[in-house]
């Protein structure tokens, strides 16, 4: 088995204090390798996002580790954590994930430039990145001339431009029709076939079925975890995608 | 590896990121072009405004370097004639206008004759200075133009030699002998013919000067009317009137200047104008007030500096913050692909260097522009013109546009300097409620207030110096504004009881302080200073109007006469007959022996009445009182000047009291005296107004002095002058008796006696008993009543430029436009404020509308919000600013208004302080403004697609 990329070592997230406690995370482990596309599913409130922000490093576990490439982030300064947001991992939020004043190639290029990295070698990787996706002609489009779905494509291509080889997405579909999102889930999986690590928060079951595990939260809990050839398959008749 | 390289990736990324952020500001500028245009005006307006104040005034009070060009010419130097009949020697600064005596031991001026003319001195200066001596003077003469008479200014300097700009040929030659003169463009708008002749009138003679061409030449800083090569006038000649220009003598610098002082000669040094002696320099006696002005000058440049800073970043902030807050997204998306908080930072403050930038440079050149606009219109609109180039103070100017500029980057440092706690989560979750309110700003706040208000009082009691004022209305506005976020907090908290749109409107306020906080800020401070400026002006206003007295009875006329004039009075008065026939004329004389008439002094110089209890010699000189001054035992200090009780009215009355004749039934009616008063009058008799004491048993008395005895060594000829602590010698001529009346001085006697007169006497009985008398002007009335503006305008065209025909009309309130702008400017400055921070309000509760409309709202309900919110912006602010600006405004007033003048006992008053509150505009600014605001924000909630636009 490949070393995996990213490590969440018994993470918990409390929020607030007292009599308002709230556990969003309890002891969660979980571990991603390159190539594999991890769906979180669970109802509202279960700790979806908290998961997949604490992952990612935007929050910060009340205990336990989160290990990326060997890196403990729950350690890190600001600086280092905005590093790793700029070379290590990209994000796609539910919408307006794009930088309303720049063209989609340069939102992709942004981090690339934000990481010094020279204008027309941060664009050669953006346009690379857009070509992946087959966006190369929204490339000099601001987001306001593009479709919901087109953004987050855009979205994705920005999350991945580079070396980044790890993505997480919180609901990237919820604002698209279904086929859009179909559209640009196929995107995703694509990407983690060519080797990145995925995060996806869905709840959606035939949007987690792009996934080759999913891992079930209730109460911040993990209650259960499927492989896509194992349950998740046999227990969504209405499984629209499974394209592999 | 080499070191460099990660150190020239850092810099690369630093650069980059900056680049970026520019990027990012300069779309961001194109693509909300409302709201930078809003974010520019804030911008330049006040720079522009600042920068055209500091340019107009440079231009108006030009230095002596910017003279230059006018008082010298091509010049090295214009050499004044040594004080005649001293032998001292003179220190001074080169400018020619600051010297002093010095002591004995002047050296004579080889060749120097005092008594001869300037051109006969012209060698022996020249020899002096080491150059050639060019004599210049500039004389009043008079030129017949038809039937008037205009009295005209000449430069008398040979300009052949080549004066540069001080005298500039526009057409034709120079003058080549004394009967031939050039005209300037300034005499021609005058009248004077610019080919032909001129008829000059030296006195009684008339002579005539041929024109041979146009000139500019500058008499100082006015336009000559014209040049001319030989003496004009009948002043000319006379050996102080003229001065020397100086050319090829090379620079005179500080140490010729000081060889120089040792003749006695001041001296303007173009050398020494440019390149100034430094205070060290300068000669001891001369550092003090040199030394004062410019400290001063340095604290009125550092104090506009910060008040620039001030205002503009008040202005500015809400827009920037506008900008953050609505930047929110974009930068927690940039921080969610790795931006650092110093990235962030330059992402916001990229837009403060593009907008700022931009619009201090606009500002700065609009109000250049202005400056020069009003400099163009100023030029067109003077009746003279003076050498006033277009000054711009260009260090001055770069100061005000950095400032700008960086107000601009320190409001947006304000929103900016929260980054580093970006909560990505929260912003993309839409979450955005500031943080709970600073415990130990308010308290600041109240200690600031505190202290402002201290120094406030302390100014209005004039203890500290002029910045004590100032100082404390800055501590209480800051104090205001650090106590705003908890007043906000505190008015969200009483909100619960208000109607649905006010609640939420002021939960709103107090919740989203980042936004609501600067707008309200910018209002405080907006309003507080519009309270305290217009407080400031109305009771300026209001102390001018308690004070003002009137010449003349209302609606009626005063034309002023030239006794110089050989015209006669029936001459001089046709015009007005002309015009309104109707009119009743009287001539104003006043009894006075103090007139000197051409090169003569008075033979009887001294015209008083004698007061009760009085000797006549004490009507002339009242010794007794001299002494007791001169002794240092006159009593308590006090403002006014000190009187004797026997020189009230008169030619030494030293409050200028005069004695005047008018014709009897014109006495009797302006006056409106009845009964047996009338009959004294008609009588040939006096009325004294408002000193009783002046009649004595029904008889006013006149004291006529002869000249005092010239002391001994006071020169033949000049007005005599007591030799020191001893009191001259009156000398009585004469005393006339007249019968009088006495009446008290009332609110209206000053108009009724035709102004500072406390004797009016039939004008037969001045004839009848030889009092000296010289002619005023002429009382003008209708009989048919007041008379009106457009007869007073048709009079003044009649009468041309020789004498002004004036119609008393009471006090002439001239704030009103002052005030009208004022509340203009601040009034659109607010609504700027209000509404764009209402702006961004409903632009960020988009997703509360929908909630809203699920429940029901209508777009009408959605108007009551924005009309909500723009309300309780605005009036929180105006109403804490008016409080806030009450104060420095009744401080700055107090001591403006506590002196005045008291038209009974025309003394000067301490301590009635005139404070008057202008209530209109100030409700207009205080209610109006967020009653307009809200009015504007409901209008705008429909057509404002920009504002509501879902682009992040
Ligand atoms: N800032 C916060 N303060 C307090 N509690 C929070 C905060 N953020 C999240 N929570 C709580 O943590 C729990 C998990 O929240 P989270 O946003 O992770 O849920 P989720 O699974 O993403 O739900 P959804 O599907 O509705 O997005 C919830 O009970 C929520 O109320
Ligand atoms: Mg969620």
């Amino acid at each position: 088995m490949t070393e995996p990329l990213v490590v969440l070592d018994t993470v918990s997230r409390i929020h607030g204090e007292g009599a308002t406690a709230v556990t969003a995370l309890d002891q969660v482990s979980l571990a991603i390798a390159p190539g594999e596309l991890v769906a979180v599913m669970g109802p509202s409130g279960s700790g979806k996002s908290t998961l997949l922000n604490v992952a990612g490093g935007l929050d910060r576990p009340t205990s336990g580790r989160v290990l990326i490439e060997g890196e403990d982030l729950t350690t890190m300064g600001g600086a280092d954590l905005a590093r790793l947001r700029r070379r290590r991992m990209g994000f796609v939020f539910q919408d307006y994930n794009l930088i309303p004043s720049l063209t989609a190639a340069e939102n992709v290029s942004l981090p690339l430039e934000l990481d010094g990295e020279r204008i027309s070698q941060a664009r050669r990787h953006a346009r690379h990145a857009l070509d992946l996706l087959g966006l190369m002609d929204l490339s000099d489009r601001y987001p306001d001339a593009m479709s919901g779905g087109q953004q987050q494509r855009v979205a994705i291509a920005r999350a991945l431009v580079g070396d980044r080889r790890f993505v997480l997405a919180d609901e990237p579909t919820g604002a698209l029709d279904s086929h859009t999102g179909e559209e640009v889930l196929r995107v995703l999986r694509e990407r983690c076939d060519a080797g990145i690590a995925g995060l996806l928060v869905t709840h959606e079951a035939r949007h987690a079925a792009w996934a080759d595990r999913v891992v079930f939260l209730r109460d911040g809990r993990v209650v259960d975890t499927t492989g896509t050839d194992s349950g998740v398959e046999g227990l969504l008749t209405t499984s629209a995608g499974g394209s592999r | 590896m080499t070191t460099s390289q990660p150190r020239s990736r850092e810099y690369a990324a630093w650069r980059a990121s900056w680049g970026l952020a520019l990027r990012m500001a300069r779309r961001d500028v194109r693509r909300h072009r409302g709201r930078s245009l809003v974010v520019l005006l804030m911008v330049s307006l006040p720079t522009a405004l600042l920068i055209f104040g500091i340019t107009a005034n440079r231009t108006l009070t030009p230095s002596d370097e910017v003279l230059l060009p006018a008082t010298l010419g091509s010049a090295d130097a214009l050499v004044f004639p040594p004080l005649t009949g001293s032998e001292e020697t003179i220190v001074q600064d080169g400018s020619g206008s600051n010297w002093l005596l010095r002591g004995k031991g002047r050296q004579p001026i080889p060749g120097y004759d005092p008594e001869a003319t300037a051109a006969d001195n012209a060698g022996a200066i020249g020899e002096v200075l080491g150059g050639r001596a060019i004599p210049v003077e500039d004389t009043e003469a008079r030129v017949r133009l038809g039937q008037r008479t205009v009295p005209i200014a000449a430069l008398v300097v040979d300009a052949r030699v080549g004066l540069g700009p001080k005298a500039v040929l526009l057409s034709g030659r120079w003058a080549q002998t004394p009967d031939e003169v050039v005209v300037t463009p300034q005499g021609v708008r005058r009248g004077l013919p610019s080919t032909g002749t001129l008829t000059l009138l030296d006195g009684s003679r008339e002579v005539t000067r041929t024109i041979v061409g146009t000139a500019q030449g500058w008499i100082d800083v006015r336009m000559a009317d014209v040049v001319s090569l030989g003496p004009v006038g009948s002043r000319s000649g006379d050996p102080q009137s003229g001065s020397w220009l100086i050319l090829g003598s090379g620079d005179i610098t500080g140490d010729r200047l000081k060889a120089l002082g040792r003749y006695g000669l001041p001296i303007r040094s173009a050398y020494l104008v440019r390149h100034p002696l430094t205070i060290d320099e300068l000669p001891e006696e001369l550092q003090g007030a040199t030394e004062f002005g410019a400290s001063e000058t340095r604290i009125y440049t550092l104090g506009g500096g910060a008040l620039l800073i001030l205002i503009t970043g008040l202005l500015v902030a809400p827009a920037f913050a506008v900008s953050a807050a609505r930047q929110r997204r974009t930068l927690a998306l940039a921080a969610s692909n790795g931006a650092t908080t110093a990235h962030l930072r330059r992402t916001v403050l990229g837009q403060a260097v593009v907008l700022g930038a931009l619009a201090a440079i606009l500002g700065a050149g609009a109000g250049i522009a202005a400056a020069y606009a009003y400099q163009q219109w100023n030029e067109a609109n003077s009746e003279q013109t003076l050498y006033l180039p277009l000054t711009v103070p260009w260090t001055a100017v770069l100061g005000v546009t950095a400032c700008a500029v960086i107000a601009s980057i320190g409001a947006a440092l304000l929103p900016a300097r929260r980054l580093d706690r970006l909560d990505i989560v929260g912003v993309m979750k839409g979450q955005n409620v500031s943080r709970p309110a600073s415990r130990v700003l308010p308290v600041v706040g109240l200690v600031l207030m505190a202290g402002g208000s201290a120094l406030l009082i302390l100014g209005m009691r004039r203890v500290f110096d002029a910045l004590t004022v100032p100082l404390g209305a800055l501590l209480l506005v800051l104090g205001a504004l650090a106590l705003i976020p908890r007043a906000l907090v505190l008015i969200g908290r009483l909100a619960a009881r208000l109607p649905v749109a006010l609640r939420m409107a002021a939960r709103d306020a107090a919740r989203q302080r980042a936004r609501s906080g600067p707008a309200v800020a910018a209002v405080v401070g907006g309003v507080a200073l519009l309270t305290t400026i217009l407080v400031a002006v109305a009771s300026d206003t209001a102390q001018s109007a308690r004070d003002y007295e009137p010449f003349q009875r209302s609606g009626e006329g005063y034309l002023g006469l030239d006794p110089s004039l050989d015209a006669s009075w029936q001459s001089q008065t046709a015009p007005l007959r002309a015009v309104a026939p109707q009119f009743v004329i009287n001539p104003v004389h006043q009894v006075t022996g103090a007139m000197w008439t051409e090169g003569q002094a008075p033979d009887r110089p001294h015209v008083n009445v004698q007061i009760d209890g009085c000797t006549p010699e004490q009507a002339i000189i009242d010794t007794t009182f001299w002494n007791s001054l001169n002794s240092g035992t006159s009593g308590p200090a006090s403002f006014q000047p000190a009187t004797s009780p026997c020189q009230l009215i008169g030619d030494d009355s030293p409050l200028g009291r005069a004695i005047k004749a008018l014709p009897a039934e014109e006495i009797i009616r302006r006056l409106e005296l009845t009964g047996a008063s009338a009959d004294t009058v008609r009588g040939g008799g006096a009325v004294v107004i408002g000193t009783p004491r002046a009649v004595v048993n029904g008889r006013l008395r006149i004291v006529l002095g002869a000249p005092f005895e010239p002391f001994e060594g006071a020169e033949v000829g000049q007005a005599p002058t007591t030799a020191p602590g001893q009191p001259p010698t009156p000398r009585v001529e004469r005393v006339v008796s007249l019968p009088a009346v006495s009446i008290p001085r009332t609110k209206d006697s000053s108009a009724q006696s035709t102004g500072a007169t406390d004797v009016l006497i039939a004008a037969d009985a001045v004839d009848a008993a030889r009092l000296p008398h010289t002619l005023l002007g002429a009382v003008v009335h209708d009989p048919a009543g007041p008379i009106s503006e457009e007869t007073e305008r048709a009079v003044n065209e009649a009468l041309g430029a020789r004498s002004a025909f004036n119609v008393e009309r009471g006090f002439v309130r001239d704030d009103a436009l002052a005030i009208a702008l004022i509340v203009t400017a601040f009034t659109l400055i607010l609504l700027i404020v209000t509404l764009t921070s209402t702006a961004l309000a409903m632009a960020e509760q988009q997703r509360e509308d929908a909630a809203m409309a699920a429940v029901g709202a209508t777009r009408s309900t959605r108007r009551a919000f924005a009309a909500a919110q723009a309300f309780v912006t605005a009036i929180i602010g105006t109403v804490l600013g008016f409080v806030v600006g009450f104060v420095p405004g009744y401080a700055f007033t107090y001591p403006l208004t506590a002196s005045s003048y008291d038209f009974v006992t025309g003394r000067e008053v301490i301590g009635d302080p005139t404070v008057v509150v202008p209530w209109l505009p100030l409700a207009i600014a205080v209610l109006g403004v967020p009653l307009l605001a809200a009015l504007l924000a409901a209008g705008g909630v429909r057509r404002a697609p920009v504002l509501t636009r879902r682009t992040a």
